[in-house]
């Protein structure tokens, strides 16, 4: 990758008082002329090392080529990733000395930070050298990491000449991983009671999957008696559940509407947990192996539905698509969204909702909702990766 | 719920605080982080204490004519000079803290300074009696007297030159060189932090400076050694190229190697103001 050279002078007030100096010394000395060689001297030594380191400094950051950058094209928020730069040095007369690289990084917004100067302290000539970086991002959605510039400025050089290598590379930033709390199994012990059942008796195509505890509102025709028996506790009661293997297990709805009371920091920082914890509980259906139908709106007019099978591929896709997502929806598609979760036959629906109430009309719906402060009780901590 | 959250996972809620806090907020190395730390690295520097000191050396033998000047008719201009071979590199910056001994150890090598050229010329009284008075101020001075013995000493290095006595001039011309030190202190302390090599340019210009007043003031001695003088010139740029590698050098070093910081308020940890959450589901 071949540069381009951005040149920065020594300060003006430096370059003057040394001017003024030389300007002193020769008129002090040329009075004299028995003093001629000595003024000569005097004079030529600091400008001829000035003028050698500068030469120097030039021509060795021009010779500088980008061999390879280490990048890697995702990675996770609240992890760190290695970032690698791999000078080689073209000019065959004299090593790059006391090169120093940075690198730039960027989302689609705007511009963030500069890195810190990584040295490089000697390039050999006609080799190569590498300069790197462990970098923390916080942020979800795309970095973009670039340009990268290498600084050589000798000892007495009036220039730094920095080769700046203009290219970008982008790096999806997906979402953090959290960990859900054992108890989040328990509750979602067979599929449809647990998180929202609204049929009360199984179809004809569901079968058995397991017994689960008795919770106020199940139907008693679904009681297990043969296992509620067995209980010491008279007044505890164990229920059957039912799972249909031919359609979809769950469905998933993500709110991305603007909530209308509150900030907007505090709407964005739920939104992230709301994203991580979707994650989080899709991982946990996936390792149970239940297929999520997950429905989220990225925009105007735009929902995106995902059908998650138990799949590494498909959990790539979810995180992929989480990983871009922004609070851009609006309450109308939202309803209409989960009015047509709701009717879809089978299907439980979880609603991930960024608002710490219900609405009206969304809890009529049969369905469960998970307000921000749900997030907090079943989440456990954050995992770096 | 939160009782039974606390019981069974107690880590946690000590830890949280400690991870917002490291994690939401790592703080930045700035420039003044940075030059502090290049500052350590070159206070460390044994080389660059050893270059220093011959740059300082080989400027005073340069000036006072490598031992040609009269101790009788210019002692104040050789007074002058010695004290600031030796004050002038303990008041930079990376020089290291002196200790208990230092005041003794400046005044012998101020006294040495003005005896030692003159070991081959002429000893006298007046050479004894003016390595003592150099001995005397370089031990007398400490703290801010050594600043004020360096102020002095430009204000009578330029008051001999004038057609006043010196005893009255030099105040008045130490003030004003104490302003543009100053001045310049402050201007070289500012570049200093983003340019380091700024110092490197300032000391060819100190040098050039005493050059050019050696050549205006005692061109006439300065003539009888002119290759001494070369050799002193030499060794003073030769001094001033190694500190400049040796300040290079702990730039280089003192490079930041931590983790970048994106700055964002949006930190996906978990909040745990919502205390009185509840788990509910609808049928």
């Amino acid at each position: 990758m071949l540069p381009y050279l951005k040149l920065t002078i020594a300060p003006p007030i430096s370059i003057a008082v040394l001017g003024a100096s030389l300007v002193a010394a020769t008129i002090a000395g040329v009075l004299h002329p028995a003093l001629r060689a000595l003024v000569v001297f005097v004079v030529a030594f600091p400008l001829l090392w000035i003028a050698l380191a500068t030469t120097l400094s030039y021509l060795t950051a021009r010779a500088l080529r980008a061999a390879s950058v280490e990048v890697p094209s995702r990675t996770r928020a609240m992890g760190s990733f290695r970032l690698a730069l791999t000078l080689a040095h073209g000019w065959r007369v004299f090593p790059a000395v006391g090169v120093l690289t940075n690198a730039r990084f960027s989302t689609a917004g705007g511009a963030i930070d500069s890195g810190p100067w990584a040295e490089i302290p000697v390039v050999e000539v006609g080799r190569a050298a590498r300069s790197s970086w462990d970098v923390q991002v916080k942020r979800r959605g795309t970095l973009l990491v670039g340009p990268f510039r290498a600084a050589v400025e000798l000892p007495g050089s009036a220039i730094r000449a920095t080769a700046v290598f203009d290219r970008t590379y982008s790096v999806t930033v997906l979402p953090a991983v959290y960990h859900l709390q054992p108890f989040v199994d328990a509750l979602l012990a067979g599929r449809h009671a647990a998180v929202g059942r609204f049929q009360n008796l199984p179809a004809a195509t569901e079968e058995y999957v397991g017994a689960r505890e008795y919770r106020p509102g199940d139907s008693p025709k679904l009681i297990h008696r043969v296992l509620s028996l067995r209980t010491r506790d008279p007044k505890q009661f164990y229920v059957r559940e039912f799972q249909d293997p031919s359609r979809d297990d769950l469905s998933l709805v993500l709110d991305t509407a603007p909530p209308l009371d509150g900030d907007a920091a505090l709407h964005r920082y739920r939104l992230e947990k709301a994203i991580c914890f979707v994650c989080a509980l899709c991982r946990t259906f996936a390792a149970r192996r239940l297929t999520v139908r997950f429905v989220c709106q990225r925009g105007a007019r735009d929902v995106v539905t995902l059908r998650l099978r138990p799949l590494d591929a498909d959990l790539d896709r979810l995180e992929m698509e989480l990983a871009q997502l922004d609070l851009r929806g609006d309450r109308a598609t939202l309803g209409r969204v989960l009015l047509g979760e709701v009717r879809r036959h089978g299907a439980a629906v979880i609603f991930v909702s960024l608002r710490p109430r219900e609405q009206a009309d969304q809890q009529r719906l049969p369905m469960v909702t998970l307000t921000p402060d749900h997030v907090p009780v079943f989440t456990r901590e954050v995992v770096c990766q | 719920m939160i009782a039974w959250l606390r019981r069974v996972d107690p880590a946690f809620y000590h830890k949280e605080p400690h991870l917002l806090r490291t994690q939401a907020q790592i703080a930045r190395y700035t420039d003044e982080a940075q030059a502090e730390l290049r500052l350590s690295v070159l206070a460390a520097d044994r080389m660059l204490h050893a270059a220093t000191t011959i740059v300082a050396l080989s400027a005073y033998a340069a000036a006072t004519g490598a031992g040609t000047l009269d101790p009788h008719r210019d002692w104040l201009t050789i007074w002058a000079f010695a004290v600031l071979a030796v004050a002038g590199p303990r008041a930079l910056p990376w020089w290291p803290r002196a200790d208990g001994g230092a005041t003794w150890r400046h005044a012998l090598i101020g006294s040495a300074l003005i005896m030692i050229p003159a070991l081959w010329t002429h000893v006298d009284s007046a050479l004894l009696s003016l390595a003592l008075l150099t001995g005397a101020s370089l031990f007398v001075a400490r703290g801010r007297g050594r600043v004020a013995l360096l102020v002095l000493a430009v204000g009578v290095l330029f008051g001999v030159r004038m057609p006043a006595h010196p005893l009255f001039v030099a105040p008045l011309v130490g003030v004003f060189a104490a302003g543009a030190s100053v001045l310049v202190v402050r201007v070289i302390a500012r570049m200093w932090r983003l340019r380091p090599q700024v110092a490197t340019w300032a000391a060819f210009a100190t040098l050039l400076v005493t050059c050019a007043y050696t050549f205006a003031f005692e061109a006439p001695a300065v003539a009888l050694r002119v290759p001494a003088e070369i050799a002193a010139i030499a060794v003073a740029y030769l001094g001033v190229c190694i500190m400049a590698g040796r300040i290079r050098r702990a730039e280089l070093m003192a490079r930041p190697n931590g983790v970048l910081s994106i700055p964002q308020s949006i930190v996906p940890l978990l909040d745990r103001s919502h205390h009185h959450a509840i788990i509910c589901w609808f049928e």
